[in-house]
């Protein structure tokens, strides 16, 4: 038995004894969450919300036209997957491209940007809620938002849907604009809202909402995001589909 | 663009529906007394709809209607079967109904409880009835509540025992996979939560677990409305409609069929004018049916 042989045997049994330890540890659970996260999209899910997104085409632009010129739009995205994808390993790349517009309709900046989502399942098994059509084939991978910046600021968007690793059935989007405020509107626009508006919008604060300073108050209003439909003709400029996102239902944890 | 003929037709038809609703909605400030009902009268008004609805033109209509309360008025050249309605100068609060019977009718019952009080609700649901082949429509007569014109109120969806809770439960027996629409309206600016201030409508069966069907009747409504139909309670606490007389008699009979649908004022108007619009919300209300 050689030097090198013995060593390379201590550093085995020194990495597979945690291993063994995690393993025993988290395997069962992980093992069920993965079984279940193939039959995540039906059965006892509970809904806990429904949105509207609007899917990209990869040869012809959809247009969300701002209600004004804006320096930053928000686009939520998430790529919709085939079945066989579910346990995709190393999760999906896809992009789209972005065309920023002034005015006249001239293309101020495009930004193709491309991102990665994880599986189906592991956005299942990680996570406490997750996203499907109902009565569609495709699921849907991981999520994700991005703030896009614009200098001049830009007063439509042009989004198209670029080309995404293979499996990737489509892309869909949110896109979202700030709510348009100047100075003190902003604060008036907060303080106009009921008790229980303030009180949700300023729920991250540690301070109840009639002890928010202006300043406080000017940050919450000015935050407020916005959602930017399409233009044309629902079915001939664009898709409308409806997402739901389903959460785990609560554990029955038995008498504490 | 549409076209000389389309025009015509579409106008005949409004000019129809404004008529039907003349005949079927009359002011409500004629209300005078209103009807209180036990089992045994909501049991006749059952029988008079469970009749109508098997065959219009059946023989002994007249006394059936005249033991409930009511008046038979056969349409049937107008394609509108029978109208059932209290006498005008009783106006007692029994509701107003049309019921349709043959084949090839759309299962579908388009209910307007509080017609008066929710603007356009009366003739939205008159517009859908005469427009689709629906089996059954039904109105109040009487207004809902006594700031209206008339000293006299009914809230019909709160009636357990009455012609209109006798009603749907007749149009279930017939057509037990079938749906029951009722139309409300509300008032954005009294809801307390933003995004029921914002909906274009509200959808509910009256549960806190709304069935595949009610969803993908609001999936539909969702990407036709021009702003978000929300379900209860997922996407808003509000309107849920949990105490509906009609909701609570068809769920004990284990009828899943039924909907109630709160409309923005706005939407209600653009319902009411737009012929196109209100086909395909009509084509949304049978989604999943």
């Amino acid at each position: 038995m050689s030097l090198t042989f013995l060593f390379r045997l201590l550093a085995f049994l020194f990495l597979i004894t945690p291993a063994a330890m995690l393993g025993t540890r988290y395997g069962p659970e992980l093992g069920d969450y993965l079984a279940g996260a193939r039959g995540s999209t039906v059965g006892d899910t509970r809904i806990s919300s429904r949105s509207i997104v609007y899917r990209l085409d990869p040869d012809r632009p959809v247009n969300f036209t701002f209600s004004q010129p804006v320096d930053l739009m928000k686009v939520i995205v998430q790529p919709a997957v085939v079945e066989e994808l579910h346990d995709q390993e190393g999760g999906v790349t896809y992009g789209f491209r972005a065309d920023l517009l002034d005015g006249e309709g001239q293309v101020i900046k495009q930004h193709d940007i491309y991102l990665h989502a994880h599986s189906p399942d592991v956005i299942y098994a990680t996570g406490t809620r997750w996203r499907f059509f109902r009565n569609r084939p495709e699921l849907i991978a991981g999520q994700d938002d991005v703030l896009v910046a614009s200098d001049p600021r830009a007063t439509s968007a042009r989004l198209t849907a670029l080309p995404s690793d293979d499996g990737v059935i489509a892309i869909d989007v949110r896109v979202y604009e700030q709510r348009p405020f100047l100075g003190q509107q902003a604060i008036d626009a907060f303080r106009r809202r009921n008790e229980q508006e303030q009180a949700d919008l300023a729920d991250a604060n540690a301070f109840p909402p009639d002890m928010l300073m202006a300043a406080e108050m000017n940050h919450i209003a000015r935050n407020q995001w916005r959602p930017v439909g399409p233009g044309g003709i629902a079915g001939r400029d664009y898709l409308a589909l409806v997402l739901y996102e389903g959460s785990k239902p609560i554990e029955d944890e038995g008498e504490q | 663009m549409i076209g000389r003929k389309h025009a015509l037709g579409l106008a005949l038809l409004m000019a129809l529906a404004a008529g039907l609703a003349a005949a079927l909605l009359p002011s409500l400030r004629h209300a005078g007394t209103v009807a209180s009902y036990d089992a045994g009268e909501m049991a006749a008004a059952q029988a008079l709809f469970d009749v109508v609805l098997d065959d219009p033109r059946s023989a002994g209509l007249d006394e059936l209607a005249r033991a409930a309360g009511f008046t038979a008025l056969p349409r049937h050249d107008e394609g509108q079967g029978v109208l059932l309605q209290e006498p005008i100068e009783s106006c007692a609060g029994r509701g107003a109904y049309l019921l349709r019977g043959g084949d090839g009718l759309v299962p579908l019952a388009v209910t307007a409880p509080h017609r008066g009080a929710d603007r356009h609700t009366g003739m939205l649901a008159a517009q859908i009835f005469l427009e689709s082949k629906s089996a059954a429509a039904g109105w109040n007569s009487a207004p809902r509540n006594d700031r209206d014109l008339c000293g006299n109120a009914i809230d019909l969806a709160r009636q357990d025992q009455h012609a209109f809770t006798g009603f749907v439960l007749s149009f279930m027996t017939k057509y037990p996979a079938g749906r029951v629409v009722q139309l409300h309206g509300f008032d954005g600016d009294n809801r307390a939560e933003p995004e029921a201030s914002e909906a274009a409508a509200i959808i509910s069966n009256g549960t806190d677990d709304p069935p595949d069907t009610l969803l993908d009747m609001a999936d539909c409504l969702d990407t036709l409305l021009p702003r978000r139909a929300l379900v209860y309670p997922i996407g808003t606490q509000e309107l849920g409609a949990t105490q509906n007389a009609q909701g609570r008699a068809l769920r004990d009979a284990g009828f899943d069929g039924f909907v109630h649908i709160e409309l923005a004022a706005d939407i209600r108007a653009q319902l009411v004018q737009d012929g196109e619009l209100r086909t395909r919300f009509a084509q949304c209300l049978l989604s999943g049916v």
